[in-house]
């Protein structure tokens, strides 16, 4: 039988030293606290994840050669691009109080998952709002250009040059601020556009693992592809239980080197928490 | 702090299977003194621990025991407010020293967030605080002891009883998990009442020494007088526990 005890018990420098080694603490700490936080995020997702299947459900319809008006598919789309704007407001509720749960994990304090969720929400949700409410228009505004131009225009060459643009537009510069930002808004109490402006010089810093984390943060959106529905809500809630709650991990440990390098220095207090520093020792 | 006073008081255990019925005490009158902490030595199976349970309503038992001159049969445990430690350590392994020391207040119905301030103020003070998001498996069993102790104290019971407290623990272990818990409860002015096998442990924690044998209080009094006292009976089961300790 296992012992349910350490013969060296668990001191200070116990602690992992790295935030790369804290994330594999915390996966062996945690894991199970992640998954269910996986499934919260999942129930918040599930507008979001209806809206894309509708989506996808239209675009199956209009793109059968059969249908003769396809005039319905800028009407529908433009329907379902606005619930996809909501619902991921919606989403980013949940975002926000999982956010909650990562920063305790991360800095080794205790969590009490009903109550320090719904407190995330509370205390995060208004800058997360608004920046899925910016994310959801721009997809809106990018979508309904793309839908009214390849119904009217003759050659669809250029808006898919448009199309495409906006998209490079949003992962390689938007998104890694965005990022950013929402970061920024779980761990420090700012107004949004410090958040951004934060999250523009941080992103600019550390730019190419924000661009990696932006298309990860992207991708299941470009799942839409999987024509069968059955199988893309299956893609959806594996994703959203199990790989993301292990992305935020990693994006957040991730953010928080960023931000014990760059912005901790100044709160000290922040600085390495969660982690044993040895220079804590000498002072 | 309140006083525990035993009036003829009979306790026994009926082995069902075997048909037996073991008598532990018998008759026992004693009454302990308002002292901080009395520690109470003796033999295995002079009635040590079932002396603790009697009180914390554990046993069955004949006869009656006063807390604060109220029958204590006639009060609910709840009321009684005492926690009880027992010999082995009895935590939720796999579940974080937080969530140990919080779903006894969850249960009680504590507002989370004074629960939780609760519990930071307590980890502060026992010096654990890092401690508590980690899994109690993690933890020494000195450390895990510490824990079972802060869960009884998160009570805030008049009346704390352990029961071999610091078995299984080192003795360096043992000392600074006996005097953070002391210290923690001169602040509070908790009444508590410790069993054990080890004299020098006695001694430094107790304010007041019992010496037990055979479900009778041989002496009692302060620790020093106790242990020099010049009963040959006393000596002789002193240096036996000695004996069996080393």
């Amino acid at each position: 039988m296992k012992k349910a005890y350490s013969d060296v018990g668990f001191s200070v420098s116990s602690l992992p030293p790295t935030r790369r080694i804290q994330f594999k603490d915390q996966m062996k700490l945690n894991f199970f606290l992640y998954l269910k936080v996986g499934f919260i995020l999942f129930l918040f997702a599930l507008p979001l994840i209806a809206s894309l299947m509708g989506d996808r459900l239209v675009l199956n319809y209009y793109s059968n050669e059969e249908v003769a008006d396809k005039s319905g598919a800028l009407i529908y789309g433009l329907i379902f691009d606005g619930a996809k704007t909501i619902s991921l407001m919606i989403f980013s509720l949940g975002l926000a109080g999982a956010l909650r749960i990562y920063r305790k994990c991360a800095w080794n304090e205790p969590v009490i998952l009903k109550y320090d969720f719904f407190d995330g929400i509370k205390k995060n949700c208004k800058n997360l709002v608004i920046l899925s409410l910016i994310v959801g228009l721009y997809f809106l505004a990018m979508n309904t250009l793309f839908n009214f131009g390849t119904f009217t225009l003759k050659d669809s060459t250029l808006i898919f040059v448009f199309y495409f643009l906006m998209i490079s537009l949003f992962v390689f510069v938007l998104a890694p601020i965005f990022i950013m930002a929402a970061m920024s808004a779980a761990y420090y109490q700012n107004k949004l556009f410090f958040d951004l402006k934060n999250g523009f010089i941080l992103a600019i810093k550390t730019y190419l693992p924000y661009v990696t984390f932006s298309l990860l943060a992207v991708a299941p959106f470009f799942v839409t592809f999987i024509g069968n529905i059955f199988i893309l809500l299956a893609v959806y809630a594996v994703y959203f239980v199990a790989i993301l709650p292990i992305y935020l991990l990693v994006l957040n440990l991730y953010v928080l080197s960023v931000f014990d390098k760059y912005v901790n220095v100044d709160f000290k207090d922040y600085q390495y928490k969660g982690l044993y520093h040895k220079e804590d020792e000498h002072e | 702090m309140p006083s525990i006073e035993f009036s003829e008081v009979t306790a026994f255990y009926n082995n069902i299977k075997a048909k037996t019925t073991t008598l532990v005490l018998e008759d026992f009158s004693f009454a302990f003194k308002d002292a901080l902490c009395t520690a109470i030595i003796g033999k295995s199976g002079c009635g040590k621990t079932t002396l603790l349970k009697c009180i914390a309503n554990l046993v069955e038992y004949d006869g009656t025991i006063y807390i604060d001159g109220v029958d204590a049969d006639t009060t609910r445990t709840k009321e009684k407010n005492i926690a009880y430690v027992a010999q082995e350590i009895d935590l939720l392994s796999k579940k974080t020293v937080f969530d140990n020391l919080y779903f006894p207040l969850e249960i009680k119905k504590v507002n989370p967030f004074e629960a939780r301030e609760k519990i930071y103020e307590m980890s502060e003070e026992f010096g654990v605080s890092f401690l508590l998001a980690r899994k109690v498996k993690e933890l020494s069993l000195g450390q895990q002891r510490l824990v079972s102790f802060m869960r009884a104290m998160l009570k805030e019971p008049s009346i704390i009883l352990l029961d071999e407290p610091t078995s299984s623990l080192d003795k360096d272990t043992s000392q600074a998990v006996l005097s953070t818990l002391k210290k923690y409860m001169a602040n509070k002015k908790t009444t508590c009442i410790m069993v054990t096998h080890k004299i020098e442990e006695a001694t430094a924690f107790g304010d007041e020494l019992c010496v037990m044998d055979d479900g009778k209080i041989l002496v009692h009094g302060a620790p020093f007088d106790v242990v020099k006292s010049p009963l040959k009976k006393v000596q002789d089961l002193l240096g036996k526990i000695e004996e069996d300790a080393a």
